[in-house]
């Protein structure tokens, strides 16, 4: 079911009223059920892995929590969840890449090609899973006693598919505890709803024809709507995941549960550092905190501290998707980080106003580079895009201005902060009929008509 | 971020459960009449006024059987009539075209071959052949067998740059037959009308709905959301005649598109000939050529991206061909220059191809000073 679809805004809607309106031990049944209902929209087979993950870490986390420590049980079972979770991301994800890769290097195909759909979300909610049972493991975390709370922590329908992805303390005892309908929050949710679903029908998706176009059609088009073309991706990703994570926050907030901020005003970043710190939060965070802090983090000199760097960002490329261009994507982040460390820029602003705004500029034109990666279909194709773009190639036109435009929209929406201030003017007005009246005539039509059809990038991963 | 702001007015955080939810219901039925009343008020106070000062809003803009209310009578022929009125036997002067000819959105009498004895020295009978959607390959079709009783002096073809794609489109493609489309007509104007049919028509019906429904297609195009980009697989767009450009069409597609026209018309030249029948090409020009105002080009058509000058282009066809030719796009502008800036657009709103009544007459009215001025046949 997509977020930007008539049919989820009707969902959302009977999903809130009948959650107040049941009886309090009913709500946690019902919620699981919505969300496997959610889940099904799109496909009900492929929910039995949601199921499997859901069984295998609760088995896992409750014999972690009830053996000894030093007892074998624990580490054994934390191996189990984590080959399980990462096996499933590997058959799914990973298996045809790595065959391919193989076959390509040494000129024989370790196993055919499988061709598997990959399950909507799985990328989330197995790394949410294997923070529940690591967290279990570190001590930091009790194993839940109920299946349903982990069932409901795994599948919560608002960030089932892409996020934020959410730690279980965080998540499970706010719907133990959202008891109450609070229409402070009803009006937070819904004025977020609705700034998520203009970020993605008005912003995104009218960049996304000069995108699709241009991206494929790479000999043909010059290296200036190229350039452009990289610009508008740049606002459609960020208005797309950014829109597909209001939205989340904002269905989750009606329910009573306040799920954590993804995103900080990622663009307005003075160096890659700060970028990746405000982009994606709980992914980087994640990756942070289980990855690499287990390899050692900063703590064992600088070599060791830039490997580390590298192979948390190279993994977090390849998290995104199985391809050699994501591979290289995550390198060059690495890389830019590692720079950064190296030079000492990475935490450092500059005292003027004209320095500062060369570190944005060039900081943001690296954002762009690496977005060149990010949506290459293949790293051959990305090669093309940055030759074209630096010899500034003759070709298809296309025009600067709309995309520059939306991302001026950006930089003044984010400086000013209006997505604050919206929110603040629905939670304190209850008399917000005329606000929520006034933004719906705006974007229902669009989605009605279907001009919004385009899936949420980040549902690919 | 989402903590609840102290001396909070609301009261309902106490309560839990279908008592909260039925005493909400209430108290927003009870506290939000007015708003509710207001809001039905609004929006009948716009129908009102739209009905009142554009009746055009009410009337013109197509509906979903496209025929703006009017209602669509045809003769065996294929032939569009005025109801009640059995065509000429036969005509002198038949109007061949595609639904700019049909007149979509507007009454039979009021299309251009219907209009036309009305501006034509002495007496004449007209009768309009226009097929909604028909590549000029459709359009001649059974024009042969139809000519074995005594045929038309002149044939009108009115070009649209829709008709020109067509042709390219359908090539190979099995078309619909005039019996077919006659019958389906028939049969979809005879099928009764269930409570969800008529409650749609109302609101369909309204001047308020299709003006959301065009202004929220227009802010589409202008925000990208919807895009003029031809599918390259199955490539068809008006704008292909003007040499649209996009990059991944199949290369030539613009040029093969007027050599088939160009084979089609040279089939209706030949046709014409053998039953010695003048035939007369005007060009109809989009809209969205006539000026470089937004209103003229509410859909945003990129025109930077056009290569071919459509009229002139048809032109050439018609000269090869030792046809006589009426680009209209001067008249058209000439016309409008006459009023005040955007008062008399003489086309459908939100639409860059049909025409309005005034267009229509706008047509025959230079159809009838081009026939007028001199033998145009000999």
């Amino acid at each position: 079911m997509l977020f930007n679809s008539t049919i989820f805004l009707v969902f959302l809607f009977v999903v809130v009223t009948l959650h107040y309106g049941l009886p309090l031990r009913w709500r946690r049944y019902f919620l699981l059920l919505a969300s496997y209902v959610f889940y099904w929209y799109w496909d009900v087979e492929l929910s039995l892995l949601l199921v499997a993950s859901t069984a295998v870490d609760y088995l896992c986390a409750r014999t972690i929590s009830r053996s000894p420590p030093g007892d074998i049980r624990r580490k054994l079972a934390l191996w189990v969840s984590l080959t399980f979770n990462l096996g499933l991301l590997g058959l799914f994800k990973y298996a045809d890449f790595f065959s391919s890769t193989i076959a390509e290097i040494t000129g024989v195909t370790p196993w055919p090609a499988l061709d598997l759909i990959l399950p909507l979300g799985i990328s989330f909610y197995t790394f949410q899973t294997m923070s529940y049972t690591i967290d279990v493991y570190r001590g930091k975390i009790r194993a839940f006693e109920d299946p349903i709370d982990v069932a409901l922590y795994v599948s919560f329908f608002p960030q089932l598919v892409a996020g934020p992805i959410v730690r279980a303390d965080v998540l499970v005892p706010q719907i133990h505890k959202a008891h109450r309908l609070d229409p402070v929050l009803l009006r937070a949710g819904i004025a977020l709803v609705v700034w998520g679903l203009c970020k993605k029908v008005l912003l995104a998706d009218s960049m996304a024809p000069i995108v699709n176009e241009a991206y494929g059609n790479v000999d043909a088009m010059s290296g200036l709507a190229l350039l452009s073309a990289t610009y508008a991706f740049a606002a459609q990703i960020y208005f797309d995941f950014s829109g597909y994570t209001d939205i989340a926050i904002g269905s989750a907030l009606m329910l009573g549960v306040k799920l954590p901020k993804n995103f900080d005003s990622p663009y307005l970043s003075l160096s890659m550092g700060e970028f990746w710190r405000r982009w994606h939060i709980s992914l980087s965070t994640w990756l942070r905190d289980y990855l690499y802090i287990s390899l050692g983090g900063s703590k064992r000199g600088s070599a060791r501290t830039y490997i580390n760097l590298m192979i948390t960002m190279s993994l977090g490329g390849l998290w995104h998707g199985a391809g050699l261009n994501w591979l290289a994507w995550g390198i060059f982040l690495g890389s830019i980080l590692s720079l950064e460390r190296m030079l000492g820029i990475a935490h450092r602003r500059a005292n003027s106003i004209s320095l500062r705004l060369l570190q944005w500029f060039v900081t943001f034109h690296l954002i762009c580079f690496s977005w060149i990666l990010f949506r290459a279909a293949d790293l051959e194709q990305a090669k093309t895009i940055m030759h074209r773009i630096a010899v500034m190639a003759p070709g298809y036109e296309f025009s600067l201005g709309w995309p520059v435009a939306i991302l001026a929209v950006l930089i003044v929406v984010e400086l000013l902060g209006l997505r604050k201030v919206w929110v603040a003017r629905f939670r304190a007005s209850p008399r917000l009929a005329f606000l929520a009246a006034l933004a719906t005539c705006l974007i229902f039509p669009m989605i009605y008509s279907g001009a919004s059809n385009v899936e949420f990038i980040y549902f690919q991963f | 971020m989402v903590s609840r702001p102290k001396n909070s007015p609301d009261q309902s955080a106490e309560l839990s459960g279908p008592r909260a939810l039925s005493q909400a219901v209430l108290r927003f039925l009870r506290t939000q009449t007015g708003l509710l009343l207001g809001l039905v008020a609004i929006v009948l106070g716009l129908e009102a006024g739209l009905r009142l000062l554009r009746p055009q809003m009410a009337d013109l803009v197509y509906d979903a059987r496209r025929t703006g209310g009017h209602p669509v009578i045809f003769s065996d022929t294929g032939w569009r009539l005025r109801p009640g009125n059995a065509p000429p036997e036969p005509p002198t002067i038949l109007g061949l075209g595609d639904s700019t000819t049909f007149g979509t959105g507007v009454a039979a009498e009021e299309t251009w071959p219907l209009r036309l004895p009305a501006y034509l020295e002495g007496e004449s009978a007209t009768a309009n052949a226009g097929q909604r959607g028909g590549d000029l390959r459709q359009i001649s079709s059974g024009l042969e067998e139809l000519w074995s009783t005594p045929p038309p002096q002149t044939v009108i073809l009115l070009v649209t740059s829709n008709m020109i794609g067509f042709t390219e489109f359908r090539r190979g493609k099995p078309g619909l037959g005039i019996p077919q489309v006659v019958e389906a007509t028939r049969r979809q104007a005879a099928r009764p009308q269930t409570l969800k049919d008529q409650l749609s028509a109302t609101i369909r019906g309204s001047a308020l709905w299709k003006v959301l429904n065009g202004s929220v297609e227009s802010l589409k195009y202008a925000l990208g959301l919807l895009t003029h980009r031809a599918d390259p697989n199955d490539p068809l767009s008006p704008l292909l005649a003007y040499g649209w450009q996009q990059p991944d069409l199949p290369a030539g597609y613009s040029q093969r598109m007027w050599e088939n026209f160009e084979l089609e018309l040279a089939k209706l030249n030949r046709l014409a000939k053998r039953n010695d029948i003048c035939v007369i090409v005007g060009f109809l020009p989009s809209r969205f050529m006539l000026s470089e105002r937004l209103a003229d080009n509410v859909k945003f058509v990129p025109k930077s991206r056009l290569s071919v000058d459509a009229p002139k282009r048809l032109g050439q066809i018609a000269a090869d061909f030792d046809l006589p030719y009426l680009d209209l796009t001067e008249a058209f502008r000439a016309a409008r220059a006459e009023h005040p800036p955007y008062t008399h657009p003489y086309y459908i709103p939100y639409d860059y191809t049909h025409l309005d009544a005034a267009g229509h007459d706008l047509v025959a009215r230079s159809l009838a000073e081009f026939l007028n001025t001199g033998d145009r046949c000999t």
